[in-house]
């Protein structure tokens, strides 16, 4: 049980830190999606 | 901008929330509500107007082609549908060659033809034309029944998560799941949020900062070995994070809806030969192009590396209207063409052990990144590189 409560705070945890990587390196003039110019 | 503007992220944290809070019988409007509100934002009406008329034709010419008449019908539609494509995608490429041809045999052109300009591409006209035509297909050849719902039509032809770029719906897994909308579980909403953010850090943190260490890297002044190698190779890494996040914001954000779509990508780099590699890139697309252009073609039964060429040539045309994307499909198609010749002479060569899957995965791998060099450079700089290949010597 509380293996299981870990394991979801560290998913938690690491999407949470995944989001904060992109709000940090997002750009306004960031390039668009390669396949939308397709 | 797309998934990547502020705009839409605002609309997504309306829109979702809104669909979950909304009764049943109302889902179904909302999301085509929804999907309107996208592509009005994204497209304008001049971009919505091709879809609206598209779909349109194309719902009213599926039922009347899905009993035993109608055959010249089918034909004609899935015509309009290709020729609507080419209208927008190929007309520069087809009047600029054709021009510059009779330029340079001194035919003189009227002015309004040299200065002809293609008008922009409707948003996502390479996705939906193809859904377009694989559900005609499905209900002609196939038997299947067509959409009898234009509200469950509506939503197939402009679903907002894959109206830009897929991936390529197919009408029987899709259009039964409206018929029955309802939330996710809580633990689908979350597997589609982790998948979103999966996507937008495939995209934001890896595909561009990618990109930024190719515009360090590209342009010297004579390219050598090393320097192709390492394009060739991040320029590979830039296209499938950049795509495979794509997709993953997609597949995503319709799971949020509790819809499933098409998967695009299964670790292609990973792939140990190149039919393998079709097989787990661009899926959508790939099961496509062999289901309605290659089987149609004859398929393994007959003149196969011609089917094989051919196919993979309008794949290469897809893209883009341009030499180098042509190009690069042959080279695929020639590639899959030999393989297919050296695996029916020497099978043993294709077997499980470790030693013929890793060389299978280094000439697989060497062969598909070669590949992005003509996908992403003109020609004239994919013979310069291509020389640079034989230079290990820098100059600066």
């Amino acid at each position: 049980m509380v293996l299981r409560r870990l394991r979801t705070v560290a998913v938690v945890a690491w999407y949470a830190l995944l989001l904060l990587a992109v709000v940090a390196m997002w750009k306004s003039n960031a390039p668009q999606f390669i396949y939308v110019a397709f | 901008m797309l998934f990547l503007a502020i705009w839409f992220w605002v609309f997504a944290a309306v829109a979702v929330p809104v669909y979950w809070l909304c009764p049943q019988r109302f889902k179904l409007y909302w999301l085509l509500a929804a999907s309107a509100v996208f592509h009005y934002h994204f497209a304008g009406p001049a971009g919505m107007a091709p879809i609206i008329v598209l779909a349109t034709v194309t719902f009213f010419v599926a039922q009347a082609v899905s009993g035993e008449s109608g055959r010249w019908l089918f034909h004609a539609m899935w015509m309009v549908l290709v020729a609507a494509l080419a209208f927008y995608k190929y007309q520069g490429f087809v009047l600029g060659n054709g021009v510059a041809a009779l330029s340079a045999v001194h035919v003189s052109l009227p002015p309004w033809l040299t200065s002809w300009r293609q008008p922009a591409a409707p948003l996502g006209i390479s996705f939906f034309t193809f859904e377009f035509v694989h559900y005609l297909y499905e209900v002609r050849v196939k038997k299947r029944a067509p959409i009898r719902n234009p509200f469950h039509f509506a939503v197939f032809s402009i679903f907002f998560p894959c109206l830009a770029a897929g991936p390529i719906k197919r009408f029987p897994e899709f259009v039964p799941q409206l018929a029955a909308l309802r939330n996710p579980s809580s633990a689908g909403a979350w597997a589609g949020a982790r998948r979103v953010i999966r996507g937008l850090f495939k995209k934001v943190c890896i595909a561009d900062l990618t990109v930024e260490a190719i515009k360090v890297l590209d342009g010297p002044s004579q390219y050598n070995a090393p320097i192709v190698i390492a394009l060739a190779v991040l320029q590979g890494f830039r296209i499938y994070y950049d795509f495979s996040g794509y997709s993953d914001i997609a597949i995503g954000l319709a799971q949020l809806l509790n819809l499933r779509v098409p998967e695009n990508f299964d670790r292609p780099y990973f792939s140990t030969d190149l039919r393998e590699f079709w097989r787990r890139w661009h899926m959508s697309l790939s099961t496509w192009i062999r289901d309605y252009i290659y089987i149609p073609l004859g398929g393994n039964r007959a003149h196969r590396a011609f089917n094989l060429v051919t196919a993979m040539i309008l794949c290469g045309l897809w893209h883009g209207a341009a030499w180098n994307f042509a190009l690069w499909g042959l080279y695929h198609g020639a590639g899959l063409a030999a393989e297919a010749g050296v695996r029916r002479l020497w099978p043993s060569l294709f077997g499980d052990g470790w030693a013929p899957r890793l060389f299978g995965w280094l000439i697989c791998y060497s062969y598909v990144t070669y590949g992005w060099l003509l996908f992403f450079y003109p020609l004239g700089t994919v013979f310069h590189m291509s020389e640079g290949l034989l230079r290990w010597s820098y100059v600066g």
